[in-house]
């Protein structure tokens, strides 16, 4: 790969959709598989469009591969490495689980997206979901539909296309894939519900399954849902590999671990999930310039001072989507303790990271920041997801902005 | 079914009214092809006076809930759906078919009405959303069980912006998962009322400080005990055969 380019500038706008939002809120909906268009009294369809230039979207799709295949060289060194697993932050059982070593043959598609913000000094990254990143459809149909109220700006990249192509690159035609997902849950549904279009539309057949409606022999899998029993040829897990270990022994969850199947993510992308993962490179000696170029400066919360300094933030080592993100005077007293008697009792649970500045952007209703997650696929970079909040943290109250690139 | 679902869901959730925004899409998504079935609506007696400044929350099993949302719509109340379960496949363990065609059949009712711009809200729920029978304890079953969480709905500072004062829950007792919601709003100052049968008068409730009210935590938790204790759905562990054959 050539050498890293220099910190690109966010060159980024927003830009207010034309056209009624009740109508396009609808579309979004329906079209997007957009089930949870309201957090409390917010609203979590944007009524704007992010305009990257075109070289912005190189530079962070260029970041994104090379992002990613440095995650997967430290994910080979380190499993050669299990000693550093507890410093990872991760559970004892899923330490045993991730042991068991897959068969040579086993086939994986992998999918991860790479959360980006336009900071003070350039692009700051956040985090990586390696394990079980979501966004597809925003990152799909989401900019198709919003190209025909933006004029000027075009989608670029189609992150379910492309998941179906490395699908149907490795499985026979009429492969059925297990989508597995915490079944309750109707938010990682729709996400599942898109896919199922998507991979439907390419040939294959999609199984709707909880983790422990797979019964496993010899790394094979054979679903017993009912009316969606018989043999799976893939499985597609939108449930977190850490949480496999809260499954009943008798589940057999331990299978994940060691299929023969193609998994889309193999558990073994929990590795590089781990925010603490900055605190372990050292020890591995693999290099990591993208990382250590966006990435702000990450420590053990023992090492840091983010109880006198709102300068540091506190992260959850498996914490995902904004869950449990705080600093010093971001959140209610209580809360703020809550997590500091947390962080301070369980610091291998924990990572302590110098807070970035989030440079905010010009929209229709005051300034917003922004977060674009760029998708690669088998270390392609193949689509943007965008989020924008009033506020600086990006969470659950952000709303789901399509992403566009001038021409 | 003689309609879209885009179709259904519009009747359900006008864009003219305030209160559309929390209506949730899942079963509008994925509405199955169904017959119109015309079911009769329920009596909601005195609830008809009760519109005033009144929210109403419909916490009743199944269809009863969806129908009493419709006879509210009659008497001017904007019914809007919370239910947040998937239809799932076979064997699903909550019945939310029934609900979908309840809500599919009655999109032309809806659609005859005056409009209701200015209406206050009628909540709706399903009762049986958290089910932890029998059903529940079988391999292969399909567990769309689900939870209401305080994300789900206006917060207390939106229902009193909108002129409201009180809220009247129609549901034979406070489920937990709502009372995280409803004492919120009675923290903030609304008064909570309930009735188990709209014919009569709603009474005057204090519903009890739940465990884990306000935490930061509360929603990971339901959520995370969510997974953690079925693989995908609330409550009891669904178990695995044992070698013997029966359920261990």
């Amino acid at each position: 790969m050539s050498a890293l380019p220099r910190h690109s500038t966010p060159d980024v706008d927003l830009r207010q959709l034309a056209g009624d939002h009740a109508e396009w809120r609808r579309q979004v909906i329906f079209q997007c598989c957009k089930w949870d268009p309201q957090v409390g009294d917010t609203d979590t369809v944007a009524d704007h469009a992010c305009i990257l230039s075109r070289e912005t979207a190189a530079y962070l799709s260029d970041l994104a591969e090379r992002l990613t295949a440095e995650s997967l060289a430290l994910e080979d060194a380190l499993e050669r490495r299990p000693d550093l697993y507890a410093g990872l932050g991760l559970d004892r059982r899923l330490r045993g689980a991730l042991a068991a070593t897959p068969p040579a043959d086993a086939k994986a598609v992998r999918v991860m997206r790479f959360d980006f913000h336009p900071a003070e000094g350039g692009w700051a990254l956040s985090e990586v979901n390696s394990d079980v990143p979501g966004g597809f459809a925003e990152a799909s149909m989401l900019p198709v539909l919003a190209a025909q109220r933006v004029s000027g700006a075009y989608p670029q990249g189609d992150v379910a296309t492309a998941f179906a192509a490395a699908l149907r690159g490795k499985l026979s035609p009429g492969a059925r894939i297990a989508l597995v997902h915490a079944t309750a849950y109707s938010d990682d549904r729709q996400v599942m519900q898109f896919l199922a279009g998507r991979f439907g539309q390419a040939g294959f057949q999609c199984l709707f399954l909880a983790p422990d409606h797979l019964q496993w022999s010899d790394g094979h899998a054979v679903s017993i849902a009912e009316g969606q029993a018989g043999p799976v040829d893939a499985v597609v897990r939108f449930f977190p590999a850490e949480w496999l270990p809260a499954l009943p022994q008798a589940s057999g969850w331990r299978r994940y671990f060691d299929a023969r199947v193609l998994m889309c993510n193999p558990p073994r992308a929990v590795l590089s999930q781990s925010k603490r993962l900055p605190l372990v490179w050292s020890e591995i000696g693999v290099d990591m310039p993208a990382w250590s170029s966006v990435l702000p400066e990450t420590r053990d919360p023992r090492e840091a001072p983010w109880r006198s300094d709102d300068g540091w933030v506190l992260k959850p080592a498996m914490g995902r989507v904004g869950e449990g993100v705080a600093w010093r005077g971001a959140l209610p007293a209580r809360e703020w303790r809550r997590i500091a008697r947390s962080a301070t009792a369980f610091p291998g649970h924990w990572t302590a990271q110098r807070r970035f500045q989030s440079r905010p952007l010009e929209s229709a209703r005051g300034p917003r920041h922004l977060c674009i997650g760029v998708f690669t696929i088998d270390g392609r970079a193949s689509g943007f997801y965008g989020r924008l909040s009033a506020r600086t943290i990006i969470e659950k109250h952000a709303q789901d902005i399509p992403v566009l690139v001038a021409p | 079914m003689s309609e879209t679902s885009e179709a259904v869901y519009a009747a359900w959730a006008p864009a003219t009214s305030k209160w559309s925004a929390w209506a949730k899409p899942v079963l509008f998504a994925t509405l199955p092809r169904l017959a119109d079935i015309v079911r009769p609506l329920p009596s909601i007696g005195v609830m008809a006076y009760e519109k005033k400044n009144t929210a109403v929350v419909v916490d009743l099993p199944s269809v009863s809930s969806t129908l009493m949302g419709l006879a509210l719509a009659e008497a001017g109340f904007q019914p809007v759906p919370l239910y947040n379960g998937a239809l799932g496949a076979l064997g699903a363990l909550v019945d939310s078919a029934s609900i979908a065609e309840a809500l599919a059949a009655g999109a032309a009712k809806l659609r005859a009405l005056p409009p209701r711009e200015n209406a206050a809200p009628a909540f709706l729920l399903d009762a049986n959303r958290m089910d932890n029978s029998v059903n529940a304890k079988s391999p292969g079953r399909f567990d769309n069980r689900w939870a209401v969480v305080p994300q789900d709905m206006p917060s207390a500072d939106f229902l009193k912006d909108a002129g409201l004062q009180r809220v009247v829950l129609i549901a034979g007792g406070v489920r937990d998962d709502l009372a995280h919601i409803l004492h919120r709003y009675q923290d903030a100052g609304l008064e909570i009322r309930r009735t188990a049968d709209p014919e009569q008068a709603s009474e005057h409730i204090t519903v009890a400080r739940p465990i884990g009210y306000r935490s930061l935590w509360y929603r990971l938790g339901v959520f995370a005990g969510l997974r953690r204790n079925s693989a995908g759905g609330f409550g009891a562990t669904v178990p695995i055969p044992s070698s013997s054959g029966g359920y261990g």
